[in-house]
């Protein structure tokens, strides 16, 4: 299967430009003691005498000056060391120049006393910098460049911070980026700073499943959360990025527990009480079912939380605290708190809805009235119905994380960090053990068990609804069309909807009958207010995506996000007049939401967690309320005319309500992410392929392909293609046959990009806010053919073999 | 390995709770005396070094909005000392616009970093740039002043219409000022019906 790649809509000269802009000069070009340009013919001697001269002035300043302190004029005094050095020399440096000349009590003073308190500085780096004014090139080791960058920076020497600043990121490796990632993040040296730390982050996303696993525990809450949610990160699949954070909490205990038991008592840490975590508790303890055993339980005791044991290990240097609860597990144990995850396919008795248990506000329960640092109520007492006691070997460890660790994996396993939708059924019941054991709600797995169905569903719907020939939509397939429609004028909504809301979840991929149109999505508030117009069931089909723009001509569209709002039972949400709802989902239409019910009464889980994945599509999407949006949606909402609104009655009959929504466009699910590795690219000769192996995703099967290219740059330079390609999906393999479907379509609409991380520079091909690309019958693909160049391969390689993270979306 | 463990546990300085505060108020004495003409006696290399820790220990924010409220006082007193003065508005209107840029300059020494590293990557407006802008705010925009010093300038031209010697440095120190201050155009527009005349009275004013 020879794969021609069809074209390059991307040229990757554009990119490059942009990109060269940012990157830095190329690695240590040491400023040369005396500068002597290669001898041109046509400058003669007098410009070798004065390059003469020069070199011998700048010898005379090295060792007259810096090095014996002749006719000095100041003296300069840092980290122990006195020197004698020049005025005008020194006035090099901003920071010497506004010192001694400036109305400051240094200014007309013999002697200058600096005292630098950063930690990174020391005596060998002040020297090399003060020599660097002198006209020294420095000699930068491993040890050293940080502590030059350090006192650089300090000094106000740019482009010595500059030189400092490519060698660290020249010679970061895996034994060393540990020291560099905590060096740029927690300090601020600026620009510099900035270069080194975006090095790391290209370096961790391109390692971090391999090489720099075990550095991961040690890495800020801060990072390992928008890690594991960036869809920079290289990682094969969703289940791997799934055992990359758990290997990651299980070792983060195993270091919290290895300080505990070394460490020295110092004072209490404060924890900050953040207001999102405990709006995140509070939200999760409405859905947890505690068994109160004794009745007289008081949960504010059994949190009480004893500062004094918290314990905080320093020497690591990042802040890990272990916090132990106060009373210990003779009182909690006494309790015995029960937590259960609500779950779809549980004994429902279990899963009473026992609000008045729990404090609702835990911090203010407390009876010392501090912030409750670890809340590990997760690994405290019995989990579901699997009743693992957090106490049983290496899972207890866990519950000694601090709370910011806390939430930060809270917020991976439930916040919308891992796409759990995209993982097979599978791993999704292993992931679901895995959690419960930790006693994480599984919130979002659920949800994403759901969407998955209603993907499968969708695409189904989609394809049965294109043309077969000309892979349009049958309103626009020319092949078969029978009914014209135009819009009607700007300002008119159309709603139409059967009134047959009884319709099977089964069955409801092919009826048709329900159309449910929305013109107006991007029009934000008006959208639901417009009139509603009973269309009979007759001309359902002919109705279908009528309206529809070509896939090219469509505006982005925000992603909807994937967690359907849960309402506790009791709370009325099923009862809710459907104006009520069609009025409330007006107010957040801007979001691109579907229908959430009961959002208002119950903040149920805390939206801005989950939306913060999606915060920047979102964003840019907002302004964007264009005719064309409002095309592309209606296009899809009308072309499947599913049900408005299903609730899933299993669900509510337990503890919450999903209102799942068969209107979802296609482009409102969550996008597959995946990992390919390419081995020993930089071997490929001239039209050589190779193939990534295929995944399996919306019932097509999608790889990515590399292929090496001598006459696509316009400098002649080779050059390594990137390409997409996709075919529909076989069922080829039995066992795998339940969790197949087919999108039969020999072309498919989707948007994508294809990330190259590494130290060098994260490289994004395509956006997941452009439009969509019809992507081209197998076996071709499409991508950029320029898309790197082969002599840059080897700042890109780890390894020998090139890492590309695909993100695909079917619109 | 043990490289880096030292390294671990040099960078994560300990930071007391009011560090930040304690820090600041080293700066914000510094500015005060420079605002006050009290700086003779001001370390430069203390007044830097705070003002750097404050920033490598991404307490940037702080330092920065810290800044502007502590000029905006000054530039309150100013206002009215500028205000309040009866005869010689120009006179004092340009004294204390000299004043302010020479302290601002001072600031912006001892402030250097922040200026070098704070400010270009969190994408805020430049010290230098933040003096002017509050100037103008505080100063050239408040009613009071932005009539007399149309008054006074009109005066200035009438009289020396008349024949009278008038303060050309003053006049062009002035005009300069709202030149960089970029409301050139703008004040000048609030008296329409005099434009042309002035325009023509300050271009050879101004050059």
């Amino acid at each position: 299967m020879t794969s021609k790649p069809l074209s390059s809509h991307h040229h990757r000269l554009s990119s490059r430009s942009f990109m060269s802009s940012l990157s830095s000069p190329p690695p240590l070009p040491p400023p040369t003691i005396a500068p002597m340009p290669p001898l041109q013919p046509d400058r003669g001697a007098e410009m070798r005498q004065m390059d003469c001269n020069l070199a011998s002035l700048c010898e005379h300043i090295q060792a007259e000056g810096f090095g014996s302190g002749a006719f000095s004029d100041v003296s300069v005094e840092a980290m122990g060391s006195t020197y004698r050095l020049h005025r005008l020399i020194l006035s090099r440096s901003a920071y010497f120049r506004n010192m001694l000349q400036g109305p400051w009590k240094e200014a007309g003073a013999p002697t200058v006393v600096l005292q630098i308190d950063d930690p990174n500085v020391n005596s060998e780096a002040i020297s090399i910098c003060l020599a660097y004014i002198y006209g020294q090139s420095p000699k930068l080791t491993d040890n050293n460049a940080y502590r030059v960058l350090a006192s650089a920076s300090f000094l106000d020497l740019q482009d010595l911070c500059a030189i400092c600043t490519d060698f660290i990121i020249s010679e970061l490796w895996t034994s060393n980026f540990l020291q560099y990632q905590i060096f740029a993040e927690s300090q601020d040296y600026g620009m510099h700073g900035e270069r080194v730390r975006s090095a790391c982050w290209g370096y961790l996303c391109q390692s971090a499943t391999m090489e720099l696993r075990e550095v991961l525990p040690k890495l800020s809450a801060q990072t390992l959360h928008a890690l594991v949610t960036s869809d920079e990160l290289w990682v094969p699949n969703e289940e791997k990025r799934f055992e990359l954070a758990l290997h990651t909490l299980l070792a983060k205990g195993t270091i919290s527990e290895e300080e505990e038991n070394s460490s020295s008592i110092i004072k209490g840490k404060t924890v900050i009480g953040n207001s999102s975590t405990e709006q995140l508790m509070e939200s999760e303890l409405l859905h947890l079912q505690i068994q109160d055993n004794l009745g007289s339980y008081k949960p504010a005791q059994s949190n009480r939380i004893n500062l004094s044991d918290c314990m905080a290990e320093f020497q690591s240097g990042v802040p890990f605290s272990n916090t132990v609860l106060d009373g210990a597990n003779a009182k909690r144990n006494a309790a015995d708190p029960t937590i259960d995850c609500p779950s779809p396919s549980g004994n429902s008795s279990m899963y009473k809805f026992n609000e008045s248990i729990w404090p609702r506000d835990c911090s203010s329960s407390s009876p010392t009235n501090e912030p409750l640092p670890s809340m590990p109520l997760w690994a405290n007492g019995t989990v579901g119905r699997r009743q693992v006691k957090n106490n049983a070997a290496t899972k207890g460890r866990s519950c000694l994380l601090p709370s910011d660790e806390y939430e930060a994996f809270m917020n991976i396993f439930e916040g919308g960090s891992l796409l759990y939708c995209n993982m097979s059924f599978e791993a999704l019941l292993n992931v679901r053990k895995q959690l419960e054991e930790f006693g994480f709600p599984c919130k979002a797995l659920n949800d994403g068990l759901w969407l998955q169905m209603l993907l499968c569903h969708r695409v189904q719907a989609v394809v049965a609804d294109t043309c077969r020939k000309c892979c349009l939509t049958t309103n626009l397939c020319a092949c078969s069309q029978t009914y014209t429609f135009t819009h009607g004028g700007g300002g008119v909504n159309y709603y139409r909807q059967d009134n047959d809301r009884s319709t099977s979840p089964g069955s409801s991929n092919i009826n048709i009958g329900n159309i449910y149109l929305s013109e107006a999505q991007g029009d934000g508030g008006s959208l639901f207010g417009s009139s509603r117009v009973h269309r009979g069931g007759a001309d359902g089909l002919a109705g279908i995506g009528r309206g529809s723009t070509s896939p090219g001509s469509s505006a982005a569209w925000a992603p909807t996000r994937f967690v359907f709002s849960r309402v506790p039972v009791g709370l009325g949400t099923r009862t809710e007049s459907e104006t009520a709802r069609l009025d409330h989902n007006a107010e957040i239409s801007g979001d691109g939401l579907t229908v959430l019910v009961g959002l208002s009464e119950e903040r149920v889980y805390d939206p801005s967690s989950m939306s913060s994945r999606f915060s920047g599509p979102a964003g840019a999407v907002s302004g964007m309320s264009g005719t064309q949006v409002q095309m592309v949606d209606s296009r899809e909402e009308n072309g499947l005319g599913l049900s408005p609104d299903w609730e899933i009655s299993e669900e509510s009959q337990e503890t919450s309500t999903i209102s799942l929504d068969f209107k979802t466009p296609l482009s409102h699910f969550t996008p597959f992410r995946f990992g390919v590795e390419f081995e020993d690219v930089h071997q490929l000769t001239d039209g050589q392929v190779k193939h990534s192996p295929e995944v399996f995703y919306a019932g097509s099967l999608w790889k990515v392909s590399v292929q090496a290219f001598n006459d696509e740059d316009p400098q002649g330079r080779r050059t390594l293609g990137l390409f997409l390609h996709r075919r529909k999906a076989e069922v080829t393999d039995p066992l795998r046959k339940a969790h197949m479907y087919i999108d039969s379509r020999e072309k498919v609409t989707a948007r994508y990009k294809l990330i190259c991380p590494s130290k060098r520079e994260v490289m994004v091909f395509g956006s997941l806010k452009q439009a969509g690309t019809l992507l081209p019958k197998a076996p071709k693909g499409w991508g950029w053919r320029t898309a790197l160049l082969f002599d840059e391969l080897g700042d890109l390689l780890q390894g020998g073999s090139l890492r590309i993270a695909a993100v695909v979306q079917v619109v | 390995m043990s490289n880096q463990r030292k390294i671990l546990k040099l960078s994560r300085i300990e930071v007391e709770p009011n560090y930040a505060d304690r820090t600041w108020q080293i700066i914000e004495h510094g500015i005060n005396q420079i605002f006050n003409h009290n700086d003779r006696e001001l370390s430069m290399e203390e007044l830097y070094r705070a003002a750097y820790n404050m920033v490598l220990h991404r307490f940037g924010e702080m330092q920065y909005n810290g800044l502007v409220v502590t000029v905006t006082r000054h530039l309150e007193e100013m206002r009215k000392s500028i205000e309040s003065a009866e005869g010689s508005f120009l006179d004092e209107l340009n004294r204390k616009w000299t004043d302010y840029t020479e302290s601002m300059q001072k600031i912006r020494d001892i402030l250097m970093y922040m200026d070098r590293s704070y400010v270009p990557t969190h994408h805020k407006t430049p010290i230098k740039e933040v003096g002017l802008n509050l100037w103008r705010d505080h100063i050239i925009h408040s009613a009071k002043i932005q009539t007399l010093l149309v008054d006074s300038l009109l005066e200035e031209i009438h009289r020396e219409r008349m024949g009278e010697v008038i303060n050309h440095g003053l006049m062009r120190n002035v005009i300069k000022m709202l030149t960089e201050l970029g409301v050139y155009q703008e004040v000048l527009e609030s008296i329409n019906a005099f434009e042309d005349v002035i325009i023509n009275s300050f271009k050879y004013l101004a050059l």
